[in-house]
C-alpha cells in the first residue's frame, strides 16, 4: 500500500485538490478568487514536493513506470496547470462569479491524466490516462458566460463540441488501430511489434495499418497537418485563458505519447512509421507556417503558428535518438512557458480591447509599453530570434535532426522559420508601429499579470541560460531512448 | 465463422462510421456515427480475442465505460450548443475561415 | 451457430447503414440499438457472454436511450420526425470506401487462417475480473477518475444558469450505469475468491 502511495504520491495530490476545491465550493460558495488562489498555491506546493519525493519505481507488471521522464513531465504540466490557474483567476471571478469550483476540479482532473501519461506503459492505462486528460478539455472549452448577447457563448459551445468530435473520432481511430495492433501482437503492453511469422519477415500488413491508425489518432490529438483543422476554430472560439492550457499542456503530453510509443514501444519498427511521421512533420511545418501569414484573428494566427512548431517537435521525435528526443524535451518546455505568455498578453489586452483581431490590439505598446515588451519578447521567442528561450528550442532541434541526417527537411524548416518571423513580427509591429483607438493603458488583474511575469522569467531567463533544463532533458529522455 | 469475416465486418462498421462523421451535419447524428466507430473496435477486440487469445476482452472493458463519458459529454455539449443556437447543425454555426 | 452467424453478421451490417442512412433520426437512433443488439449476439457467439451483457445495458439501455432523449430535446416539437440533413455526401463516400479497400485489403493480405492458430480458452468472467483488478488495476481506478470528471463535466455544461438541471441527472445517470458496468466484473472477482 505504502509503495502505491509513494508511486502515486502527486497524482494522489493533485485529486485530493480537485476534491478539495469541489468541496469547498460545495460548503462555502461565493469566495471570490480564493478558490482560484489556493488552486494556485497547493499547485505550487506539489511542484515544490516533487523535488523532494523520490518515487521512483514501477507499478506490478510493468504498467507504469516511474522514472527520470515522468518527473520531468509532471513538473512541466504542473508548471502549465499552475500558469493557467493563475491565468484564469481574474477572467472567471468577472465572467462566473458563482461557478469557479469546477472549472478548477476539471482542469486539475485533466491535469492528472496528464501526468499518469507521461508513465504509462501498457496500451490500456495510455488510452484511460488520455481520455482523463481529454474529457475535461472539452468541458472547460464550452465554459464561460452563458447568457449575454455577444456571440462569445455561442462560440465557446461550438468550440467545444468541435474539440469533442474531434477528440471522440480520433479516440475511434485509434482504439480501431489498437485492436489490430493489440490482436496481432497478443498483448497490451507497449514494446517491440513481434511478428508470428518467420524472421525476417516484418510485421503484417494488418498490423502495419493498426500502427498507422493509432499514429493518425495522435496526429489528431497533438493538432499535426492534415489532422489540423480543429486548432484554429477552437482557439478562436473557447476562452482565452483556457485556450492558453489548451495550446501546450496538452500538446506536451501527446508529443510525449507520441515518443513512448514511436521511440519507446515500436522503435524496432521504425520502417514503418517513420515515412508517415516525415510527411507529417514537413506537411505540419509548410500548412501551419503559410496559413498563419493572412489571419486576421491573433488566435487564429496562433493557432496556426502552434501547427508549425508541432512540426518542428516532431521532427526532432523523428531524428529517433537521444539527443533528438531530450531536444524535443527542451523544445516543448520553451514552448510552454513562450504559448502561455502570449496568450495571457493577447487575453488581457483583448479583455480591454474588445476582441482578437489584430486590429483591436493596435497601439498596445503605446498604452502599456510593458505589456507590449513582454509580447515581442515571447513573439522573438516563438520565431527563433537568439537571446530568448525559443532560439536554443529552435537550434538544438535543427541540429539534432541534420546529425540524424533529416537534412531536407531541416533546410525547409530554416526556410520556413524566416516565413514565421514575418507573421510573428506582423504582429508585434501592430502593437508597435499602428495607433488604436485607446490611449489608456491597459489594466491587468494582479493573478494574471503575475503569470504574465513568470512567463516572461523563464523565457528570458532559458534564453540566456539554458543548460539546466538541456541537462535535465537529457536525462529524463535517457528514461525512453538509451544509447546516444 | 473465423477471424477474417470478423474483422471484415468491423472494418465496414467502421467504415460506415467515417462516412457518416464527415457527412451528417447534425450533431446528434455525428454522434452516431461516433457510437459506430467505436463498437466496429469492439467488434475487432473480441473477435481477437477469441481467435487469438490476448487482452482484447479487457480492452473492451475500458472502452465501454469510456465510450459511455464521452456520450454523457457529447449530448451535454449538444444541448448546450442547442439552447445557444436553438439548432445543431455543425456547419451553419462555423465560422471557419481558412 | 453458422446460420446465426451469418444472421447476426447481416443484421449488424444492414443496421449501420441504416443508422447513416436514415433520413430520420429517430429511425438511424433504432437502427443502431439494432446494430448494438446484433454486435452482442456477435459477441455471444464469440464466447464473450459477459461483454454481450453488458452491451445490451448499456449500451442498449443506456445510450441509445441516451440518443433518443438528444434527439427530442434538440428538435422543436415535429413529434417523432426529425429530418437528417447531410453534407459533402461524394467526397465522404470516397473517404470511407478508400479506407473499407485499405482494410479489406489489410485483412485478407495478412492472410490470418494459416497455420491455423488453436482456439484458446476462452476468457471467462473470473479471469476477466482477475485481469481487471489485478493487472490493470491502475487503469481501472483512473477510469473511476474519468467517469467523476465526466459526471462533473456533464453536470457544469446541463446545467441552466436559472439553477433548473434538465439535462445532468439523466446524465448523471447514464455515468452511474457505466460505474456499475465496471463494477460488475469486481463483483465476480469476489465472489471467486469466497468459492
Amino acid at each position: 500500500m505504502s509503495q502505491w502511495i509513494q508511486l502515486f504520491a502527486l497524482e494522489f495530490a493533485v485529486v485530493a485538490i480537485a476534491a478539495l476545491v469541489l468541496l469547498w465550493d460545495a460548503f462555502a460558495p461565493r469566495t471570490g478568487r480564493a478558490v482560484g488562489w489556493i488552486t494556485a498555491l497547493l499547485l505550487g506546493g506539489v511542484l515544490a514536493a516533487s523535488f523532494f519525493v523520490d518515487g521512483s519505481g514501477a507499478a506490478p507488471h510493468g504498467v507504469f513506470v516511474r522514472d527520470a521522464w515522468v518527473v520531468f513531465h509532471e513538473r512541466l504540466f504542473l508548471a502549465a496547470g499552475i500558469l493557467g490557474v493563475l491565468g484564469s483567476i481574474d477572467w472567471l471571478a468577472m465572467r462566473t462569479p458563482k461557478r469557479q469550483a469546477e472549472y478548477y476540479a476539471l482542469l486539475l482532473f485533466s491535469l492528472a491524466g496528464m501526468m499518469l501519461l507521461a508513465g504509462a506503459r501498457d496500451w490500456i492505462l495510455l488510452v484511460v490516462c488520455f481520455e482523463l486528460m481529454s474529457m475535461p478539455l472539452y468541458v472547460l472549452c464550452a465554459y464561460g458566460k452563458q447568457d449575454g448577447p455577444a456571440s462569445e457563448p455561442k462560440l465557446a459551445a461550438e468550440a467545444g463540441l468541435k474539440l469533442f468530435v474531434t477528440g471522440a473520432a480520433s479516440s475511434g481511430l485509434t482504439l480501431f488501430g489498437l485492436a489490430l495492433v493489440v490482436g496481432m501482437t497478443g498483448t497490451s503492453h507497449i514494446g517491440p511489434i513481434v511478428t508470428g511469422g518467420p524472421v525476417g519477415s516484418g510485421p503484417a500488413p494488418l498490423t502495419i495499418v493498426g500502427m498507422l491508425f493509432v499514429l493518425a489518432g495522435f496526429g489528431f490529438k497533438v493538432g499535426a497537418v492534415p489532422f489540423h483543422m480543429w486548432v484554429p476554430d477552437t482557439y478562436q472560439g473557447a476562452p482565452t485563458p483556457f485556450v492558453a492550457f489548451l495550446s501546450v499542456a496538452p500538446k506536451a503530453a501527446g508529443l510525449a505519447t507520441l515518443a513512448i510509443v514511436l521511440l519507446g514501444g515500436w522503435s524496432a519498427s521504425s520502417s514503418v512509421w517513420l515515412p508517415a511521421l516525415l510527411v507529417i512533420a514537413g506537411a505540419s511545418m509548410v500548412v501551419g507556417n503559410f496559413f498563419a501569414l493572412p489571419q486576421t484573428d491573433a488566435r487564429r494566427l496562433l493557432g496556426y503558428s502552434g501547427i508549425a512548431q508541432i512540426g518542428y517537435a516532431l521532427l526532432a521525435i523523428a531524428t529517433q535518438s537521444r539527443g533528438g528526443l531530450a531536444m524535443t524535451l527542451f523544445f516543448v518546455a520553451t514552448y510552454v512557458f513562450t504559448n502561455l505568455g502570449v496568450f495571457f498578453v493577447l487575453h488581457a489586452a483583448a479583455e480591454e480591447g474588445g476582441g482578437h483581431t489584430l486590429a483591436r490590439i493596435a497601439g498596445l505598446s503605446k498604452r502599456s509599453p510593458w505589456l507590449g515588451g513582454a509580447l515581442l519578447v515571447f513573439l522573438l521567442s516563438l520565431a527563433g530570434i537568439p537571446f530568448v528561450a525559443g532560439f536554443w528550442a529552435k537550434l538544438f532541434v535543427f541540429m539534432e535532426a541534420w546529425n540524424a541526417g533529416l537534412v531536407t527537411l531541416v533546410v525547409l524548416g530554416v526556410a520556413l522559420a524566416v516565413v514565421g518571423l514575418y507573421y510573428y513580427l506582423t504582429v508585434a509591429r501592430s502593437t508597435y508601429m499602428a495607433d488604436g483607438d485607446r490611449s489608456t493603458p491597459v489594466r491587468t488583474g494582479f493573478a494574471l499579470g503575475a503569470a504574465i511575469v513568470v512567463c516572461l522569467f523563464f523565457v528570458v531567463g532559458l534564453g540566456l541560460w539554458p543548460k539546466p533544463l538541456v541537462e535535465a532533458a537529457n536525462h529524463a529522455a535517457a528514461g525512453i531512448v538509451s544509447g546516444r | 465463422m473465423n477471424l477474417t469475416h470478423c474483422l471484415l465486418l468491423a472494418s465496414f462498421l467502421f467504415c460506415v462510421g467515417v462516412y457518416g462523421l464527415l457527412t451528417r451535419r447534425q450533431a446528434v447524428a455525428v454522434l452516431l456515427a461516433l457510437e459506430l466507430m467505436m463498437n466496429a473496435a469492439n467488434l475487432a477486440f473480441v473477435a481477437f480475442a477469441h481467435f487469438r487469445g490476448g487482452p482484447g476482452q479487457l480492452f473492451v472493458v475500458f472502452a465501454l465505460a469510456i465510450t459511455v463519458a464521452e456520450v454523457a459529454i457529447g449530448l451535454a455539449l449538444v444541448m448546450l450548443l442547442y439552447r445557444r443556437h436553438d439548432d445543431t447543425a455543425l456547419d451553419r454555426a462555423s465560422e471557419t475561415q481558412g | 451457430m453458422t446460420l446465426l452467424f451469418v444472421l447476426a453478421l447481416v443484421v449488424t451490417a444492414i443496421a449501420a447503414v441504416m443508422v447513416v442512412a436514415a433520413k430520420n433520426l429517430v429511425r438511424a437512433v433504432m437502427a443502431l440499438a439494432l446494430m448494438l443488439l446484433g454486435t452482442a449476439v456477435l459477441y455471444a457467439l464469440l464466447e464473450a457472454p459477459f461483454l454481450a451483457g453488458v452491451q445490451v445495458l448499456t449500451y442498449v439501455g443506456g445510450v441509445v436511450t441516451l440518443m433518443i432523449f438528444g434527439v427530442m430535446v434538440t428538435r422543436r416539437h415535429e413529434g417523432a420526425n426529425a429530418p437528417a440533413e447531410r453534407i459533402h455526401g461524394f467526397r465522404g463516400l470516397v473517404v470511407a470506401a478508400g479506407m473499407f479497400a485499405l482494410l479489406a485489403w489489410a485483412v485478407v493480405a495478412s492472410d490470418l487462417e494459416r497455420g491455423a492458430t488453436p482456439i484458446v480458452k476462452p476468457e471467462t468472467t473470473r479471469s476477466l475480473a482477475t485481469a481487471l483488478l489485478d493487472d490493470h488495476l491502475v487503469a481501472f481506478e483512473v477510469v473511476s477518475l474519468l467517469l467523476l470528471a465526466a459526471l462533473i463535466g456533464a453536470v457544469v455544461l446541463a446545467r441552466r444558469r436559472d439553477g433548473r438541471d434538465e439535462g445532468s441527472a439523466i446524465l448523471a445517470a447514464a455515468s452511474r450505469e457505466a460505474i456499475d458496468a465496471q463494477q460488475a466484473p469486481a463483483g465476480s472477482a469476489h465472489g471467486g475468491d469466497a468459492r
